[in-house]
């Protein structure tokens, strides 16, 4: 049906779940984050499965899975973290397109692996964009909803331009974050390596970290070995991105995603490369982390072959299930 | 002209242009102009253009934008980029309520330096600040400027709740709090002043350049910025 806005109404939002799209830009210089999906692979990826722009925005919820009631009939897909999903008590699979009818139940349980899921639904989510986007800033309580789903939210999908299209797309496994144990993440030279001594850089790339409990949007806490080093870890504050490593003054490193601050002054020896962003942002609490250093070309293969992975056509062919 | 400086690739997704390691006035002044520079030389082929008091970070999309021609240009700009300063300043005069419910370190402030909480309102009010540029949290003022007789560290450990319109200061720097949110710095007083506001044409009350002086007022209702140039 042409023209009708459906919506949905969150029953159970989980542990914590927003409105995303793929950020914010030319807002830094501001104080504002860019926020937006901490996973952009995965978001990415959820939009394209169910035909959206991929910049379209969706749900980002985490850990303990969502739950919603469809009100209207919707096309979805979700992605990222593995977990069961069940659309009117059937079990489904994630990675593939659903058509829902109106009153449904779709629950999602707490993930197994992976930490972060994402919610497309055809048309894609109906807010405001403010300074250029759907993402929710959630320290600046603006943005999405302005804050965390909350149960009995009405989230506005926007009207579709065209028929719903037919369920059972999925999209190939190259384009989904890896669930390696531990995880290895790709780094490259941060503005302040000059700064550590050859040996200090080895010592973080030696060390197995764990993930802390204290991790959020804003970044990933590493627990583990501190390091020592001879120079202090402060810096005249600079700006940051998403992936920068900045070791704070307990020795320990801290990956920042997607909310991360503007900028900061602790000193960032490595990054993680914006292929690896998805499997940091996937880390949950209690798993396993080393960095392995590779070059700027490694680094722009494995980016490459990702979009290229979330641009191939999608395989049609698979039974819906 | 040219300004002196190293340009680091950060990871693959950004490039950092460094001037210096100090925070003073003529360091921010070459990162003023190197922005403006970089603004025009870039537009929007980047994602976000970022000052800092000695730095500028240029962040970009690794799919659509080669590392190495942000590079070229960061180092070309550094080339044409002098130490003017922006000749469009404002002036923005903010009341303060220095009352004890806002003054949250003064007591703190004044066994550490000497200076009798009177004095220390004198000695902040008394000094012209410089916004060098917004950081932290969105539409908070790192300005440059505090008295010297003012120069202590953060606190030792922060605060888990600095209210909104905290004005503080610490290691050299002065700033206002937009919003509630966790801080370090040594809160002297409030303003009431809308500081950041997403819906507004012009999001943030404070720009890179502006002047700033506070002047205490009665009670917090009255604790107002205005631009006045």
């Amino acid at each position: 049906m042409n023209g009708a806005a459906p919506s949905i109404e969150i029953l159970d939002p989980g542990l914590f779940a927003t409105v995303q799209d793929l950020g914010r830009r030319n807002v830094a210089a501001f104080g504002v984050t860019p926020s937006g999906a901490a996973d952009w692979l995965s978001a990415r990826a959820a939009n394209r499965i169910v035909g959206n722009p991929q910049p379209a925005a969706l749900i980002e919820a985490t850990m303990t899975g969502i739950s919603f009631k469809t009100l209207g009939t919707v096309l979805l897909a979700i992605t990222g973290a593995n977990a069961q999903l069940q659309i009117a008590g059937g079990k489904k699979s994630l990675w593939q397109s659903h058509r829902v009818r109106a009153g449904t139940d779709v629950k999602l349980s707490p993930a197994e692996r992976g930490l972060r899921s994402y919610i497309a639904l055809y048309g894609g989510i109906d807010v405001p964009k403010i300074l250029g986007s759907a993402s929710t800033d959630v320290a600046g309580a603006f943005g999405g909803l302005g804050r965390a789903l909350a149960p009995g939210d009405i989230i506005k999908l926007n009207a579709p331009e065209k028929e719903i299209p037919e369920d059972g797309r999925v999209i190939r496994a190259s384009a989904r974050p890896f669930w390696r144990q531990p995880a290895v993440l790709r780094v490259l030279a941060g503005p302040h390596a000059a700064r550590f001594a050859p040996n200090d850089l080895d010592f973080i790339c030696a060390q197995a970290y764990r993930v802390s409990p204290r991790s959020n949007r804003q970044g990933v806490r590493l627990d583990g070995g501190p390091f020592r080093g001879r120079d202090g870890f402060d810096v005249v504050s600079c700006g940051v991105c998403a992936g920068c490593v900045q070791v704070s003054s307990d020795g320990l490193p801290i990956i920042l995603l997607a909310e991360h601050q503007t900028t900061g002054g602790y000193a960032v020896p490595f990054t993680v490369i914006t292929a690896d962003l998805p499997d940091a942002a996937q880390l949950r609490p209690g798993d396993e982390v080393r960095f392995a250093r590779v070059t700027f070309v490694e680094a722009s293969v494995a980016l490459g072959e990702k979009m290229q992975a979330l641009s191939e056509a999608l395989d049609e062919s698979r039974p819906a299930g | 002209m040219a300004i002196r400086g190293s340009v680091l690739p950060v990871g693959d997704a950004g490039v950092l242009a460094v001037l210096g390691d100090a925070i003073d006035a003529k360091t921010v002044a070459s990162v003023w102009s190197l922005l403006g520079v970089l603004k025009a030389a870039l537009g929007d082929s980047v994602l976000d253009i970022v000052p800092a008091y000695s730095s500028v970070l240029v962040r970009f999309n690794p799919s659509a934008t080669q590392l190495a021609t942000v590079m070229a240009v960061v180092r070309g700009a550094m080339e044409v980029a002098g130490q003017t300063l922006d000749t469009a300043s404002r002036r923005i005069e903010v009341g303060v309520c220095f009352s004890a419910e806002c003054a949250l370190d003064i007591n703190e402030v004044a066994e550490r330096t000497g200076l009798a909480p009177d004095r220390i309102v004198e000695e902040f009010c008394g000094s012209t600040y410089r916004v060098a540029f917004l950081g932290f949290t969105a539409g908070f003022p790192y300005m440059i400027g505090l008295s010297g007789r003012l120069d202590l560290p953060r606190l030792p450990s922060p605060r888990v709740r600095v209210p909104a319109g905290s004005v503080g200061f610490a290691a050299g720097q002065c700033g206002i709090y937009p919003r509630q949110s966790p801080g370090g710095w040594r809160i002297l007083g409030r303003t009431s002043g809308l500081i950041f506001d997403p819906e507004r044409a012009t999001p943030a009350l404070f720009r890179p350049g502006d002047i700033v002086r506070f002047h205490p007022v009665a009670s917090l209702d009255d604790a107002r910025a205005n631009v006045t140039s």
